[in-house]
């Protein structure tokens, strides 16, 4: 929810020429990337382990 | 004859895509002896090739060609499909369904998700025959709307020529059957691994080629603010809502995003990639492959429907003028805006080998529908379901198996060359009602241990009913002459809401409700066995 929040918001701001409909996706994903890497990498490596 | 089908680029890409589907098909022939190795690849892909193999069923060439016409016509918003695609259609997918799915999957001995639902509500009467049926039927469906994709660019390729549609969609089947008759799953998911580089490759170049084409960023902001301002369209009076989101046609995108993201969960076709997984550690590791994957192609996909707008302040008109020129259908001139933008403003090299690229991925697009379908109708609603009694082996239904690969392909190829209007509605269509038989019962039965056969039946009943009828009754973009929908006027195309965001709205609560009120409960031993089995991998 706070993210589609975010979206709404950061997509009215006044870009002066860049709009900000690509940049929440631009974003979004390396982080969701980097959520899932640390994910594996606490539960593969350093974390609970089978 | 048009100039990219003139250039050595294009043949070549296609015949060695061709070539190298033929060798699959006969690689993968040693590998696959029974039932089991047809259907889910003998249960031993590793990551890499199941986070491709999950992209490559994920996205068909139809989204890189139907889909940008959408951000186009509707809006950059339509880049935030990206974030449900990802999130949910990938990341939740992967984390919440994988491991369980091959887990259970493996203790029950389901290779198709029919027999994995059945087997977990202990049905043997009407779960498995009901829920084949019906994914046979719509999975047909649904591979026609993949094959019409391919008349798109037919129509670019082959301008006049009056049977190139024809005798492309047959070539297409026949090419189909020879490697996926032979080599099953195997052949299947390898040539997923070149489909899913070839879209990467060409919707990356075709995104930074185009940027750099039209100027640069601001530039082609400019160009789309302009041609929005002046070209008809549902935001002609308010260009600045394009960039916008929410705007006043956000509903389209809002149903797409929904129907994309969560539709990956019931359909049979993605769901039983994860039962092709070797172990725990290739559903981990496929996943973040196919979170980077999934990101750069959703995103650039999208998005390249505003960088062709932005190629020319006056592309709407463009477009139109091209469309007519080409002999193709003007009202369908926003499903050509990818091969406009690449015939008119790219390198002649670059546009054939994409062209010739989704061109020959579309022909592996259906496979995964083809196996699905197949093995829904031999062994679920037949050999497990109808002809329960008659203990036919696996040998005779993997015969039979790759009998009606032919059968479906022929039928499908049918329904194509009468070439129902639109294209990514049918898809969508025929996802949702997949999904309206099998998400629910599929997605509880991993977690829940009060669902019950009956439940998951009548439920999955309920809503494929609903998905049908709220197509027919309201769907607002019905050709012309059928008399459809048989209420006009309750929605327009950009206030539609889509018929999976219904069905699942009704068969959720209606699980529920039946479970808790049926009074013939699961066998208890039963459920702790196969969940002690489950959990015992999956690190949870």
């Amino acid at each position: 929810m706070s993210l589609l929040l975010s979206m709404v918001l950061l997509s009215y701001v006044d870009t002066g020429g860049f709009d900000l409909s690509i940049w929440p996706t631009l974003i979004c994903g390396p982080v969701v990337i980097a959520i899932v890497l640390i994910y594996l990498l606490w539960t593969e490596w350093l974390g609970k382990k089978k | 004859m048009y100039a990219v089908t003139d250039t050595i680029w294009f043949w070549l890409v296609m015949v060695l895509y061709l070539a190298m589907l033929m060798i699959f098909g006969y690689v993968s022939r040693k590998k696959t002896k029974t039932i089991t190795d047809w259907m889910v690849a003998s249960r031993g892909i590793g990551p890499v090739l199941l986070a491709l193999s999950y992209g490559a069923t994920y996205f068909s060439a139809v989204l890189i060609i139907g889909s940008p016409g959408n951000t186009w016509n509707l809006g950059e918003q339509w880049l935030y499909i990206t974030f449900t695609n990802l999130i949910f259609g990938t990341f939740v997918a992967f984390l919440m369904l994988g491991n369980r799915s091959r887990r259970m999957s493996q203790k029950l001995g389901a290779i198709t998700l029919p027999e994995l639902i059945a087997e977990r509500y202990q049905d043997k009467s009407y779960i498995r025959q009901t829920s084949g049926l019906i994914l046979g039927v719509f999975l047909t469906i649904y591979l026609v709307s993949v094959y019409i994709g391919m008349s798109v660019l037919l129509t670019v390729l082959f301008p006049g020529f009056e049977f190139a549609f024809q005798i492309a969609v047959i070539l297409c089947g026949v090419v189909t059957v020879s490697y996926l008759v032979i080599g099953g799953s195997h052949g299947a998911i390898l040539s997923d691994v070149v489909e899913s580089m070839i879209m990467l490759v060409a919707v990356v170049g075709l995104v930074i080629g185009g940027i750099a084409i039209a100027g640069g960023l601001a530039q082609m902001n400019a160009n789309i603010a302009a041609d929005v301002a002046t070209a008809p369209g549902p935001l002609h009076a308010t260009p600045e809502l394009w960039f916008l989101f929410p705007n006043t046609v956000s509903m389209p995108m809002i149903g797409m995003a929904m129907v994309t993201a969560f539709g990956t969960w019931g359909s049979p076709q993605m769901s039983t990639r994860f039962f092709t997984a070797k172990s725990r550690k290739s559903i981990r590791y496929g996943m973040l492959i196919a979170c980077v994957w999934v990101f750069v192609v959703s995103f650039c996909a999208w998005f390249s429907g505003a960088v062709a707008r932005g190629l020319s302040p006056n592309s709407s008109a463009e477009l139109a003028s091209w469309v007519t020129s080409i002999g193709a259908p003007s009202a369908k001139a926003i499903e050509y805006v990818i091969p406009w933008a690449l015939v008119n403003y790219f390198p002649i090299w670059f546009a054939a080998i994409f062209l010739a690229g989704v061109l020959a991925a579309s022909l592996t697009t259906g496979e995964k529908l083809i196996i699905v379908a197949s093995g829904s109708i031999t062994r679920d609603f037949w050999q497990k379901g109808i002809m329960r009694h008659k203990n036919i082996s696996d040998e005779k239904t993997l015969t039979w198996t790759r009998i009606f690969v032919v059968i479906i392909i022929v039928a499908a190829i049918l329904l194509t060359l009468t070439r129902p209007a639109f294209i990514l509605d049918l898809c969508m269509w025929a996802w949702s009602c997949l999904n309206a038989f099998t998400l629910v019962p599929y997605v509880s039965g991993l977690y829940w241990k009060g669902g019950t056969k009956r439940a998951a039946f009548i439920s999955g009943i309920i809503a494929l009913v609903v998905s049908i009828l709220w197509f027919f009754l309201f769907y607002p973009k019905w050709t012309a002459g059928m008399g459809l929908p048989l209420f006009p006027g309750v929605f327009t195309a950009t206030t539609y809401i889509h018929e999976f965001i219904i069905s699942q709205a009704v068969a959720i609560p209606a699980f529920f409700i039946i479970s808790y009120f049926d009074k013939n409960k699961p066998d208890k031993a039963f459920l702790e066995d196969l969940y002690k089995y489950v959990k015992e991998d999956t690190n949870d």
